[in-house]
């Protein structure tokens, strides 16, 4: 018997592509060449405006994203009609343009609930072979203006070909030198300009073996204070559970065995830097609509696709060929659509990237004991 | 009732009603988010500088069957609870805004601000249900608030229809 999908009567957070300019061209943007990169900035007005809707909805938290939302030179005037209208707000950066003034200016709002700044190694060359050179200084000067003014820092560490082999020093740099109270790790995946350059950045398997096996062991040093909810750390994770479950036959875990990885499209939506409304900042060629011109509540609850999105997780991955046979059919979500849709062209689909099957089948190793 | 005044809300303070017809009161300066039941959003509808506490329970009486006798202390406490956090206070300015009432009965439940915890807790995507007793706070509300609800719950094992 099938149930009633509840949902919410709009989205709790509201992901806002802010710009699509960046002073940096990070070689694993997942921005850059995706369908999010249009080269159109929304002009204040046209924020103000829908900001004032989502006041109107009750959203709680806006994400500001980009491109590099510092880059934008009215950013602090868009701030403040978030401020004015009832919202809180994160910013995601790549650090290098957050000035002292800047760092003032965010906590003055008493509004933000972290700036995530990307830091890929301890020192310069793991860090600027991908991101250029010198930005490795400019992002550690934006977190320390950052913690001067008490602006709570989420560093996120990207994983890939070239800092691979540094993740203890850069757990030491994080957590010990700067005193962070974690931070949150994920991989250079197959979006944007990373799918343009994988063969330069993206982890082999035995290298995303000796990722998974390098952050399992330092989470456990550490208690706990690295998370991810992507990338290797997760995997991991979640690949020894499905593991164990299959050695111990156990039966199928719940929410598991269905296209289940996402739920995303539960509690939030995102904005294209052209005010397309679309479901994720990773899905953005499905363009749902436009803000200010469509309400972004009847988008939320009615259209088409996003209904698609949510009934997605009730497709069993026992319908799928590429599932035929696999043992951790019962302990597996399917994983990300977005990536799926980059690597497949359809979002419907296990994401091949996620498969443990695959990764044990091409030589990927778990961690024996954990 | 002894007090007179009309209470009114906090404009700064976000109401985010849900589809279990619980809500979460959310004050974005702090962070901070409270689970309201029905009977509590019901109340907080009302706070907009045009009722006092007797209106509010005449209101209460005609929307409501089978109160209890305690129904008065109940509507003073959680009004007070709300002016001690700040959430309302006694303006004389009498607010704009105004919600959407529904003809809708309620059944009674004590009115009161459930603490959830900071808004920005973050909700795993993928996190599973860790405690069956958080039915009670109102689904979506724990959803919110990062209470180890998940997006299978809100859809229901087996959901094939929309809301």
């Amino acid at each position: 018997m099938k149930s009633k999908m509840r949902i919410m009567k709009t989205p709790k957070t509201v992901d806002l592509d802010i710009t699509n300019q960046c002073n940096l061209r990070c070689k694993y943007c997942f921005h850059f060449t995706s369908a999010g990169d249009v080269d159109i900035d929304l002009p204040k007005e046209g924020w103000f405006q829908f900001f004032e809707e989502l006041n109107r909805c009750a959203v709680m938290e806006v994400c500001l994203t980009g491109g590099e939302p510092f880059y934008r030179e009215d950013l602090k005037e868009l701030i403040d009609g978030i401020v004015r209208n009832r919202m809180r707000f994160s910013v995601l950066s790549n650090g290098t343009l957050i000035t002292d003034d800047t760092a003032a200016y965010l906590a003055s709002t008493g509004r933000c609930n972290s700036v995530q700044v990307s830091i890929d190694g301890s020192g310069t060359e793991p860090h600027d072979t991908c991101r250029g050179n010198g930005n490795f200084l400019k992002a550690m000067a934006g977190i320390n203006n950052l913690k001067k003014h008490n602006v709570s820092v989420a560093v996120r560490v990207t994983i890939h070909k070239h800092n691979v082999w540094n993740l203890e020093e850069v757990t030491e740099l994080l957590l010990d030198e700067i005193g962070l109270p974690g931070f949150s790790t994920n991989a250079a995946s197959f979006f944007g300009l990373c799918s343009k350059n994988a063969a330069q950045v993206q982890l082999t398997v035995e290298e995303r073996s000796i990722a998974i096996k390098s952050l399992i062991r330092l989470n456990k040093k550490y208690n706990g204070r690295i998370n991810g909810a992507a990338g290797p750390l997760a995997e991991g994770r979640i690949w020894v559970r499905m593991e164990k479950a299959r050695l111990h036959k156990e039966n199928c875990h719940p929410g598991r065995g269905r296209l289940t990885g996402c739920g995303c499209p539960m509690s939030k939506i995102a904005i294209r830097s052209d005010g397309a409304i679309v479901p994720c900042n990773m899905l953005s060629h499905i363009k749902l609509g436009q803000i200010n011109r469509d309400r972004l509540q009847d988008v939320w609850l009615n259209h088409p696709e996003m209904r698609k999105l949510r009934v997605r997780r009730n497709i069993p991955l026992r319908d799928f060929e590429f599932c035929n046979g696999c043992e951790y059919i019962n302990y597996c979500t399917g994983n990300c659509p977005a990536l799926t849709y980059t690597m497949l062209g359809k979002v419907d689909h296990p994401s091949p990237d996620a498969c443990l099957r695959k990764f044990l089948d091409d030589g990927g190793k778990l961690p024996v004991s954990y | 009732m002894e007090n007179d005044k009309n209470p009114i809300a906090n404009p700064v303070i976000v109401l985010r009603e849900e589809f279990d017809d619980w809500a979460v009161l959310f004050d974005p300066d702090s962070g901070d988010a409270f689970g309201l039941n029905p009977v509590s959003v019901f109340i907080w509808k009302l706070l907009d500088g045009t009722h006092n506490d007797r209106d509010l329970l005449n209101k209460l009486l005609e929307k409501c069957k089978n109160v209890p006798e305690e129904v008065e202390s109940d509507i003073t406490e959680f009004v007070n609870d709300l002016v001690e956090r700040g959430f309302a206070g006694y303006e004389t300015t009498v607010e704009e805004r105004r919600f959407e009432m529904d003809d809708k009965e309620l059944t009674y439940e004590k009115p009161r601000l459930l603490i959830l915890g900071a808004s920005d807790s973050g909700a795993s995507d993928n996190a599973e249900p860790e405690d069956s007793a958080m039915c009670d706070v109102g689904q979506a509300a724990a959803y919110i608030c990062g209470l180890g609800f998940s997006p299978a719950l809100l859809c229901g094992e087996g959901a094939g229809d929309e809301g």
